[in-house]
């Protein structure tokens, strides 16, 4: 009875074990558009690399594609037909399409197709160069402040109203205040190294967010011997209070101040932080 | 002859034949537009030749092949520190060999890092940069820093042979010999030869420089730099080139696309070499041949043919000779790797109708001309 039951234990992998196995060589190599994959009477969004039966159907919505992986014969088979097909009729048809040379050669000339862009464009191209900050620090290199710890200091500073006094080589000199109708300050970098800052503001409703008259987006490099003065000349008396934020590296402000906020929302800014770490929190107004 | 047809019957097949005319110009605009940038082409689109087609319509198949010998790990934004690490794991990994195309040319602070990193991967190949001499010999311009001082290391030329500045990189050299006397493999072929590949003792021994790149159906395994270590299995026994997929500075233009990276042509060209494929030329009398024997039989039947459905006969034999020659030089291209340069059999099978057309018109030009002498010369016997 047990060998019985052996040889039937057999029996059944040596029977499953194909389709166990085959179904291991089909993935999907890559999809374009709301693809979806039919399984089991599932249906589920495609993912990249996911695992495909040779009976699983592929969704190809209109403007989509989809790219299936064979690891058997090494290869990628493509469709671009919008419709419901499985992933075995989706190889074949791509596999006589590509064998098909006259239709290769007719679709190549487009004959009877019109333009495929029509009226409309696509916007990929930029007409403008990056310059990496490296070329303006190259000490830092790739260097960026850690946020969670930014974020804290910032919290903590936040929650407990503290101000970081200005290294040696950094000033910040105010000549008007929201009261003026005005508000005009400068700041200045005399020490050999990079300043990395922005201004923030901190709402009644104790949330962190950039001041207006900040840098929208990133945070102004004050390079070593270099000032910016900022002024605006009309202004609510009731400007939300501002805080100058400084690093001698580059930090990303916005998840700096969304973990802040984070943070402060949930009441874990309850404790001063580590006040070694090289970040200036100092209110301007 | 006097034209004994009603003046609005003509009026109404000419309005016919102009509609036609304008439904056939949307049929046949792509095919004319490309035939005419390959003949009328402004200097930078002059760059055109008839494997150009023969690639983007295999490549344009819904059928690829994964080259599985070849992994790409692409280096994004990383700096000096981060590829040393990626070398370092792939010292763990087993690779068959190591492409590094990227030239650390000048000294930083992480210089030990660097050379300790590639000193200890004893398979990789750096890439070094030349110039051609008047002699037309090459000397090294572009190298490490710690070229030559490094043991284990193979140094490849990186340089990407093109038929002018700018023009498409078609093709990959296997040596280039230099000033010194001896000769330096290309980054492709030393990266072959790392591998100790039988295919780089062929290449060698062909005797032939510059081969034909085949960039027809075959895409590489790219994985970014930061996800290295989650694949490093992917590395084991495989050619690996480490370099930048998006770097706006290493972007060249191909048969397939103006955009690809100096990277991707290596591994387009490593993968032609370990695959050993050549592409033999068809003689150019051959192309001359073909094009008189089909543009003599289309203009000899013009010439023959007296038959009222005589127009439409010859166009339509026309246009299917133009696409058979298109589909029999892309079948000859794809199934026996021969280039047949068919563009004299295509532009004498376009221009055949109409160079019998001026021949006619020149004919009865010349006629009117020799009517005339034959009057005034016959008005003058008359007069004596």
């Amino acid at each position: 009875m047990t060998m019985y039951k052996f040889l039937l234990a057999i029996a059944i992998a040596l029977i499953v074990r194909p389709y166990v196995y085959a179904a291991d060589h089909y993935s999907l190599h890559s999809f374009k558009g709301n693809v979806t994959i039919e399984s089991k009477g599932r249906s589920t969004k495609a993912c990249k690399g996911m695992t495909l039966n040779p009976t699983d159907n592929i969704v190809i919505p209109n403007g989509g594609s989809a790219e299936v992986y064979n690891s058997l014969d090494k290869q990628i088979y493509r469709s671009a037909t919008p419709g419901r097909i499985s992933v075995t009729r989706l190889m074949i048809n791509a596999a006589k399409t590509a064998a098909d040379k006259f239709s290769s050669v007719g679709e190549k000339m487009r004959i009877g197709r019109k333009s495929s862009a029509g009226d409309q464009r696509v916007f990929v191209e930029k007409g403008m160069v990056k310059r990496s900050l490296a070329t303006f620090d190259p000490d830092a290199g790739n260097a960026e402040m850690d946020i969670e710890s930014v974020a804290m200091r910032l919290a903590s500073a936040m929650a407990h109203h503290t101000c970081d006094s200005l290294p040696e080589g950094v000033t910040v000199d105010i000549e008007s205040g929201p009261e003026q109708g005005a508000v005009s300050f400068g700041v200045s970098n005399s020490m050999t190294s990079p300043l990395y800052y922005n201004l923030l503001s901190f709402t009644p409703d104790k949330e962190i967010e950039i001041s207006p008259l900040g840098q929208p987006e990133g945070c102004f490099v004050l390079l070593p011997g270099q000032q910016t003065v900022r002024s605006q000349k009309s202004t609510s008396k009731t400007l939300a209070p501002t805080i100058l934020i400084a690093t001698p590296v580059k930090f990303d402000l916005d998840k700096v101040t969304e973990r802040a906020n984070a943070l402060l929302s949930g009441n874990e800014a309850t404790q001063i932080v580590n006040t070694d770490l090289p970040v200036i929190i100092r209110p301007i107004f | 002859m006097k034209n004994e047809q009603p003046i609005h019957i003509s009026a109404a097949k000419a309005a016919c034949v102009t509609l036609l005319a304008l439904a056939l110009s949307f049929v046949l605009a792509n095919p004319l537009t490309a035939s005419l940038s390959a003949v009328f082409a402004s200097p930078e689109r002059g760059d055109f030749r008839v494997t150009d087609l023969y690639f983007q319509v295999a490549d344009a198949r819904p059928v690829r092949q994964l080259d599985d010998r070849i992994v790409l790990v692409d280096i994004r934004n990383a700096d000096r520190v981060e590829i040393a690490e990626c070398l370092r794991l792939l010292s763990l990994s087993g690779p068959k060999a190591v492409g590094v195309d990227i030239n650390f040319a000048d000294a930083g602070n992480s210089d030990s890092i660097i050379s300790d990193a590639v000193e200890r991967l004893p398979l990789t190949v750096l890439p070094l940069g030349v110039e051609r001499t008047a002699k037309g010999d090459f000397r090294i311009t572009d190298q490490p820093f710690f070229f030559k001082n490094l043991k284990n290391v193979k140094y490849g030329v990186a340089n990407l042979p093109s038929e002018d500045e700018g023009s498409s990189i078609r093709e990959y050299a296997t040596y280039y010999p230099m000033v010194s006397g001896d000769s330096l493999p290309s980054f492709a072929l030393a990266m072959a030869e790392m591998g100790a590949d039988p295919a780089a003792a062929d290449s060698r021994r062909d005797g032939k420089m510059l081969h034909t790149i085949d960039y027809a159906s075959r895409e590489f395994k790219v994985i970014p730099i930061d996800e290295a270590k989650d694949n490093a299995e992917l590395f084991s026994d495989k050619y690996v080139m480490i370099g930048a997929k998006g770097d706006a500075d290493d972007m060249h233009s191909t048969p397939i696309n103006s955009y690809m990276s100096g990277m991707m042509i290596h591994a387009y060209s490593l993968s032609t070499l370990l695959d050993r494929k050549t592409f033999s030329q068809m003689p150019l009398w051959m192309d001359y041949i073909i094009a008189f024997v089909l543009c003599f039989g289309i203009v000899f039947a013009a010439i023959r043919i007296q038959s009222k459905l005589r127009g439409i006969t010859l166009r339509f034999a026309q246009m299917i000779l133009l696409i058979m020659t298109v589909w029999a030089g892309y079948s000859l291209f794809l199934d026996s790797s021969l280039v047949c340069n068919l563009t004299h059999t295509v532009l004498m099978l376009t221009f055949g109708l109409l160079a019998l057309d001026v021949w006619n018109g020149l004919e009865e030009i010349a006629a009117i001309i020799t009517g005339r002498r034959r009057k005034t010369a016959s008005h003058f016997a008359e007069a004596e």
